[in-house]
């Protein structure tokens, strides 16, 4: 599903991000990335995203070399995904059922589908009771399962939660935690950059440990990759 | 692009308008009243072009036709005038009609004993230029045709030319400041719209992240963009079409100033009102997509 060979990331400013990164991971698979501030988290997840573009190496997703997309057909490429931030970026002026709409409307999907599809999504989290809620009136664990919602709404055969649980009290957290192994089980490959130890060590899931741009510890790896 | 999705710009387009109404107030202010400021100069330009036209018309060159040519012999002549180039009309006048123009404006004791075959004026013919700028080309042809009886031409010359060089100016001053004008308007929506895209750029990288295309944002804001554009170019189009007609009447109504002739408010309104309306679009339009542009890059 993913794959990094020799991949660096040298910032303008001269600071490291990536440094000659080797990385699989497989398709359905559930991978932590864990690691302090600067350890290279937020470059990975940036890199996947195309946020940024590496200084050397290649990275392929589902079998493309995504340094090769060009900027137009980016929207393409990330739909292909599912992303969820620590600060969940929803619309503000769009209720729950509006935000988790928006990512089918993008792919153009018909009235019908979107009023099939949404509800059943939003039973999975557990947000079908807030339906007509806007993000201000719901608490951090509601507003980041809407994120999810809207992550996974297209089915994307990968998800990517950049640090999920950061503004969230344990409880909640778990519930995240819980809410992306439901789907992870259901087939779509989940990569999690996150330092919530605690949770990485109870989930029991490969962890990729990175310290100053490089690979220090894979814990975990299937079998049949190591 | 499918239909469902046009749909949804629109709707997207309106409630974005609604839903930042204070900005879309400010917005369409703002756009009004630059377009009311074009509209006035636009009027303004219009009317002088209109005086000029009246007084061109009332410069007719005369062309004094010799005494001895045939019936035939004038009507060849009118014919060889008409169809000289930049002239536009060629009115005949007897020399009956001539004195009788003369008791009227100086009294009949000062013609007294020149009425039958003591009239010394002479038939001529009276013409009127397309344009005043091509006065000395068509004195010059009218000279070559004295063979078939014209014989001494009377114009303006001077206040002729003066009187081109004051519209082409008058032109080139209206456009400049029309120009201008809609550039400041431009200048000013751009920023008044790029506020409101500021405010939400995070929105745009939210939407960005999500997998949508430029023209996807994009879409919505030009629409809003337009239904801000075309409401600020509503006002000024309904301003100038309630209130040209009372204006005119109003300087008419000033005894020193009742002789000018403005262009009728149907004339006038055929132009000001799609003008407006255009611009305004044409303005939110280009304001919102070089707003937009800034944020797409993420």
């Amino acid at each position: 599903m993913i794959e990094f060979s020799k991949v660096s990331k040298i910032y303008e400013n001269g600071a490291r991000g990536l440094c000659d990164m080797d990385l699989f991971i497989d398709k359905g698979e559930f991978v932590f990335i864990v690691g302090t501030s600067g350890s290279g988290k937020s470059s990975l997840v940036r890199l996947l995203l195309k946020e940024i573009e590496p200084s050397g190496g290649e990275i392929y997703v589902d079998g493309q070399d995504i340094t090769a997309i060009k900027r137009r057909h980016l929207p393409y490429y990330r739909r292909k995904m599912g992303v969820v931030f620590q600060d969940f970026r929803l619309l503000k002026d769009k209720t729950v059922f509006e935000n988790v709409a928006y990512a089918m409307q993008i792919v153009e999907a018909s009235n019908l589908e979107i009023r099939r599809a949404v509800p059943q999504v939003l039973a999975l989290v557990g947000l079908q009771k807030k339906a007509k809620a806007y993000p201000n009136q719901l608490s951090g664990g509601e507003q980041q399962r809407t994120a999810l919602a809207r992550a996974i709404v297209n089915r994307p055969p990968l998800l990517i939660a950049d640090e999920p649980t950061g503004n969230l009290d344990p409880d909640t957290a778990w519930e995240i935690m819980t809410l992306l192994e439901d789907i992870n089980d259901r087939g779509t490959t989940v990569v999690v950059a996150t330092h919530a130890h605690d949770i990485v060590d109870d989930m029991q899931k490969r962890v990729v440990a990175l310290r100053n741009g490089e690979l220090v510890n894979d814990i975990g790896v299937p079998e049949d990759e190591a | 692009m499918k239909p469902r999705t046009i749909k949804y710009y629109i709707k997207e387009g309106f409630r974005s308008v609604i839903h930042n109404r204070f900005m879309s107030i400010a917005s369409i202010f703002a756009v009004a009243s630059s377009i009311l400021i074009v509209s006035i100069f636009y009027i303004i330009g219009a009317n002088i072009e209109h005086f000029m036209k009246q007084l061109e018309s009332q410069m007719a060159m005369a062309v004094r036709i010799n005494r001895n040519i045939s019936a035939a012999e004038r009507a060849e002549l009118e014919r060889q005038l008409l169809l000289l180039p930049n002239v536009a009309r060629v009115t005949f006048q007897s020399r009956e009609e001539a004195l009788e123009g003369m008791v009227s404006t100086i009294g009949e004791i000062a013609v007294e004993g020149l009425g039958g075959v003591n009239n010394p004026l002479r038939d001529a013919f009276f013409i009127e230029l397309t344009n005043l700028s091509h006065h000395d080309e068509v004195l010059r042809a009218i000279e070559n045709l004295e063979p078939y009886g014209a014989e001494q031409v009377d114009s303006h010359a001077k206040i002729a030319s003066a009187l081109s060089s004051f519209s082409q100016i008058t032109q080139i001053i209206s456009a400049a400041l029309m120009l201008i004008l809609s550039t400041i308007a431009i200048i000013i929506i751009t920023n008044t719209i790029r506020i409101t895209v500021n405010a939400r750029k995070t929105e745009i990288n939210i939407m960005k992240y999500v997998g949508a295309t430029d023209w996807f944002i994009r879409w919505p804001f030009v629409i809003e963009g337009m239904i801000i554009g075309l409401l600020g170019g509503l006002g000024p189009a309904l301003i100038s079409m309630l209130s040209y007609g009372r204006v005119v009447e109003f300087i008419q109504s000033i005894p020193q100033l009742s002789w000018l002739e403005f262009m009728p408010p149907e004339q006038i309104m055929a132009y000001v009102f799609p003008l407006s309306l255009l611009l305004g679009v044409a303005i939110g339009l280009l304001g919102s997509i070089t707003s937009v542009k800034k944020h797409l890059k993420v």
